[in-house]
């Protein structure tokens, strides 16, 4: 059977060519969209995952840090390091600064933080250093590439000139990247210097997260909101995907309906070009299951073919892709490949069970004309 | 009859067909009553659009009859299923067709195996007698061609072994020598012949060829969907 399947695709060998094209770009473009999700999410909230903190302090009624405003001020993390339960609030202010580069601007979120605390900064340095003075900056890999800055090269932020040390990976949130500078250096940049967006708080030995949140929150009442690590963490993500996923979701959807129309479409066709073949199998006693067998057994065949072409050619482009357009944050796992294949197969199956509908129409006596 | 103290493999019983398009009708089979027996070639003679080919559909359960009744191995097919239908035609029937209705893709040996497989044969059992079939039709070198590859008598040949794979007892033949030249087309003649005597298949041939009146056992000549006993003795006498 699997012979017979696989002779009738290939009688039409340009066809083939097309129709493997056709799913395998839909594949390429389920990988890349579950590629750049994860990137996007990673860059998004890697700043926030790597800053293990007990406790992440905002304004009143603020739940994140990436599409909502937080402002407090240093006095509050004053106050909140007096208490017993605390053994350190690191502050961190962010900001929408821009960037001039040759004439043009370009937007950062400016991350200003206190390298001597070590709470705030950039989750990892792939080239040079961390800030360590106010006239340093660390900038996201994708933004370094893309606006060709490299180490010790100067970068203008309103009326300063800082100078680049380090470079920083897990920052890039496609839409905008990460830049770190000192907390005073941020302050200075707003002209308000006791402003600050959120503090990273660190219980103090012998007490549990638990008792110091209750403590904090009975000083500071009505002033600000104490979220433990994971549900900030967890918030910010949720912020990110409201923001990103209807529109991921929007191009999945239509790349699954395209997939499943192009193989419907095969399908359909090769049953009609089929029909006397099929006319003939029926009328010599074939089973309408062993039919059927045979349109899924196509239908996996030509999804099997389109994955493996899919994906031999889905590495290369990413790297072309991550060399021409950096700030385009793509991460790739296998858990993401099994996923795909997954939902490829259940397509192929779906197209199967829609094109294998043609068959009833096909009658026995057919062979007789 | 020396063959009416064995059981019919066909029984028709007063079969008629009618079909209508619009306001007209067209009585393409009418009143037939027939029996076959094992080991009977029957042929079934007549002009084009006499109503052969649509006996033949009623017989094999193709098409259901507007009057009378069709038995198949003592059974009224009209209380067959569909899928009783489906395991009758692939267990107990074979066909042959005017046009072979090879499966193109599929090598002869495949082509043969595939029928088996119908019915649940094992790949190895279905290779081994599809092989033997090969064999007895003398064919066996044609194994590993595909039908493209085979001239128009090879292709028929192939496509008797087609139906003979499962072992059927009767095997309905459309014009099986209309597309063949005349020495292939006297060899597929010799060979239902052989089939019907040295296997006891029972045969129903529907086709022009005259040659056939010479192996059949009984001809019935049809016209306008009616058998006239009297044309077809006058054939018989006229090709003996």
């Amino acid at each position: 059977m699997f012979q017979y399947a696989f002779h009738t695709l290939k009688k039409q060998p340009q066809r083939l060519l097309f129709t493997v094209g056709g799913i395998a770009l839909c594949i390429v473009l389920m990988l890349f969209l579950l590629a750049i999700y994860r990137g996007v999410k990673d860059g998004s909230v890697e700043f926030i995952r790597e800053n293990r903190a007990d406790f992440w302090i905002l304004q009143r009624n603020a739940w994140n840090i990436l599409r909502g405003s937080s402002l407090l001020s240093t006095g509050h993390g004053m106050l909140i390091e007096d208490l017993d339960g605390v053994d350190s609030a690191a502050p961190i202010l962010l900001l929408l600064s821009g960037i001039e580069k040759e004439g043009e601007m370009t937007t950062v979120f400016l991350t200003g933080f206190q390298p001597e605390r070590g709470a705030g900064g950039p989750p990892h340095i792939v080239e040079g250093r961390n800030v360590e003075s106010d006239e340093e900056i660390v900038l996201d890999k994708a933004f370094a590439q893309k606006y060709d800055y490299q180490l010790r090269d100067p970068v203008h932020i309103q009326d300063d000139t800082l100078t680049v040390v380090g470079i920083s990976s897990g920052t890039n949130a496609l839409v905008i990247q990460y830049a770190f500078v000192t907390l005073k250096r941020a302050q200075a940049l707003i002209r308000f210097p006791n402003i600050v967006t959120c503090f990273v708080v660190q219980v103090a030995d012998g007490y549990s997260p638990e008792q110091s949140a209750a403590e904090i929150r009975e000083e500071m009442a009505g002033m600000i909101e104490v979220y433990d690590h994971q549900t900030f963490l967890d918030n910010n993500i949720r912020e990110m995907e409201a923001g990103f996923l209807p529109f991921i979701s929007t191009i999945a959807i239509i790349g699954i309906i395209v997939l499943t129309a192009i193989l419907s479409l095969l399908l359909s066709i090769n049953i009609l070009e089929q029909r006397q073949d099929f006319a003939v199998l029926k009328a010599i006693g074939s089973p309408l299951r062993f039919l059927r067998r045979l349109i899924v057994s196509q239908a996996l065949m030509l999804a099997a073919i389109s994955t493996l072409a899919a994906l031999l050619s889905f590495f290369p482009m990413i790297a072309l892709i991550e060399t021409m357009v950096p700030e385009v944050s793509v991460i790739s796992t296998p858990a993401q490949i099994i996923a795909v294949i997954l939902a490829v197969a259940i397509l192929s199956l779906l197209s199967a069970g829609i094109s294998m509908r043609r068959i009833r129409h096909i009658y026995p006596l057919e062979a007789f004309a | 009859m020396k063959t009416n103290n064995r059981f019919p493999i066909v029984q028709l019983e007063n079969l008629s067909k009618t079909f209508r398009q619009n306001d007209h009708f067209t009585n393409a089979v009418c009143d037939v009553s027939l029996q076959v027996y094992p080991g009977e070639l029957i042929l079934l003679l007549g002009p084009s659009g006499s109503g052969k080919t649509t006996l033949l559909t009623l017989i094999a359960g193709f098409i259901q009859p507007s009057a009378g009744k069709v038995r198949l191995f003592g059974q009224d097919l009209q209380t067959y299923g569909k899928r009783d239908l489906q395991k009758l035609r692939a267990g107990k029937v074979g066909f042959v067709f005017q046009n072979f209705l090879l499966i193109d893709a599929l090598s002869v040996l495949q082509n043969i195996v595939l029928v088996q497989e119908f019915l649940g044969t094992s790949r190895s059992a279905a290779k081994k007698k599809a092989l033997a079939l090969l064999a007895q039709l003398d064919i066996a070198k044609l194994a590993g061609r595909f039908p493209k590859q085979l001239s128009q008598g090879e292709k028929q040949r192939v496509a008797i072994a087609r139906a003979l794979a499962n072992n059927a007892g009767l095997i309905i033949a459309d014009e099986p020598t209309a597309n063949l030249e005349s020495t292939q087309g006297f060899e597929i003649i010799q060979l239902l012949h052989r089939l019907t005597k040295s296997h006891g298949k029972s045969v129903i041939v529907a086709s022009h060829d005259q040659r056939m009146i010479s192996v059949a056992d009984r001809v019935l000549y049809i016209e306008d969907g009616a058998i006239r006993p009297g044309k077809a003795s006058a054939q018989m006498s006229l090709q003996r």
